[in-house]
């Protein structure tokens, strides 16, 4: 059975806004930015500001299409990832 | 932890000294925030040349309460700015409501705050490794201005000056609290419908770097503001989205979901009495 995975393929496009952090922390009935399965770093090495989006593993037991929905700059994709443990060869 | 309704934290800093304390303040619950926090602070601390960065009881929670009020005087007239970034996000989930700088520092000097913690750090540290990766905001004077985030800097040089007046190199603030909610639902739905209305904020969407809890990516968002409608600025929120913070309906349904009891009488009567404060200074 494929399990669905999100991924910031286009980590490029992020802007801070942090409302995919929120949402995230929102699902998990909670408010601020400890223990949030996505953080997102300012780039400082470089003259003009980029992200980095680091997302844990855990995030995928949330509702990730609400995480998609809320990006502003359509940073994030859902992928299909075959799951192992049930793969039988 | 639950959200302090019923005071206010306030870090007052003293850079001559170079010490610190956190006061919860039960006296000032009547007064929402931003601009009414900082000119009742202003008021108490006059002749220590406080410099006051506050925010309000949306800030963090709501999307376009993105901004922090910046508060000072020089010369017997008042300067009311407004800064977007992440500062306020961090400010909130450190749970300060504000924090005031008194006097003048006599060296050239990095704060580093973790929440309620104040750490002094002298010219010549490592400043952009300090703080805590993804929940940090950080002021700094770079070439000849003070940025923050690297990007967002002040709407006039008066910011910069008493900056540099009180040799403040840099400030990073880190916010490390969670907070839980009454009514987490409600506040999901609340939160958004509100991020729904961004068609009615009079700015453009664009592809800058956005303030926290703002959509937008705005081409102003870097400019800073200055003067607006004092509701507005009291919860501290963008002046593009004015239409927003001044719907009182919409306002109360907000702070009641984050357990605040303000009613639209408590409303109405602070902000005649932030008018008649106001009225006691001549602004810029």
């Amino acid at each position: 059975m494929a399990k669905k995975i999100l991924k910031a393929t286009f980590e490029n496009r992020c802007n801070g806004c942090e409302l995919c952090v929120l949402e995230a922390q929102r699902q998990l009935k909670r408010v601020g930015l400890t223990d949030a399965p996505i953080r997102i770093l300012r780039d400082t090495s470089k003259s003009s500001v980029y992200f980095h989006v680091d997302i844990e593993g855990d995030i995928n037991n949330l509702n990730i299409k609400e995480i998609v929905k809320v990006c502003p700059t359509a940073v994030f994709e859902i992928l299909e990832e075959e799951d192992e443990d049930i793969y039988i060869g | 932890m639950k959200i302090s309704t019923s005071v206010k934290n306030i870090l007052e800093i003293d850079l001559e000294k170079k010490t610190y304390q956190i006061r919860a303040r039960s006296d000032l619950q009547d007064i929402l925030g931003g601009i009414g926090l900082s000119l009742k602070l202003y008021s108490e601390f006059a002749s220590e040349k406080p410099l006051i960065l506050s925010v309000g009881p949306l800030n963090g929670f709501f999307p376009f309460a993105s901004k922090t009020s910046v508060l000072f005087g020089v010369k017997n007239k008042i300067y009311d700015y407004y800064i977007g970034g992440s500062l306020s996000s961090r400010i909130k989930f450190a749970n300060i409501d504000a924090i005031v700088f008194l006097g003048r520092s006599k060296n050239d000097v990095f704060i580093e705050i973790q929440n309620q913690e104040v750490n002094f750090l002298d010219y010549g540290v490592d400043f952009e490794s300090q703080g805590l990766p993804g929940k940090r905001s950080y002021l700094e004077f770079k070439t000849n201005k003070y940025l923050l985030d690297n990007f967002f800097r002040f709407s006039g040089s008066e910011a910069d000056s008493i900056l540099h007046y009180k040799k403040i190199l840099g400030i990073v603030i880190s916010g490390t609290f969670n907070f839980n909610l009454p009514d987490p639902v409600e506040y999901d739905r609340l939160y958004k419908e509100i991020l729904q209305k961004y068609q009615r904020l009079t700015v453009e969407k664009g592809d800058f770097p956005s303030c926290s809890g703002c959509p937008m990516g705005c081409a102003k968002s870097n400019i800073g503001e200055k003067e607006g409608s004092l509701l507005a600025h009291s919860l501290v929120g963008c002046l593009y989205a004015q239409n927003l913070f001044n719907n009182h309906d919409l306002i109360i349904s907000c702070l009641n979901v984050l357990g605040y009891g303000y009613t639209h009488e408590d409303i109405e009567k602070y902000l005649q009495t932030l008018y008649n404060l106001k009225k006691d200074y001549i602004f810029e």
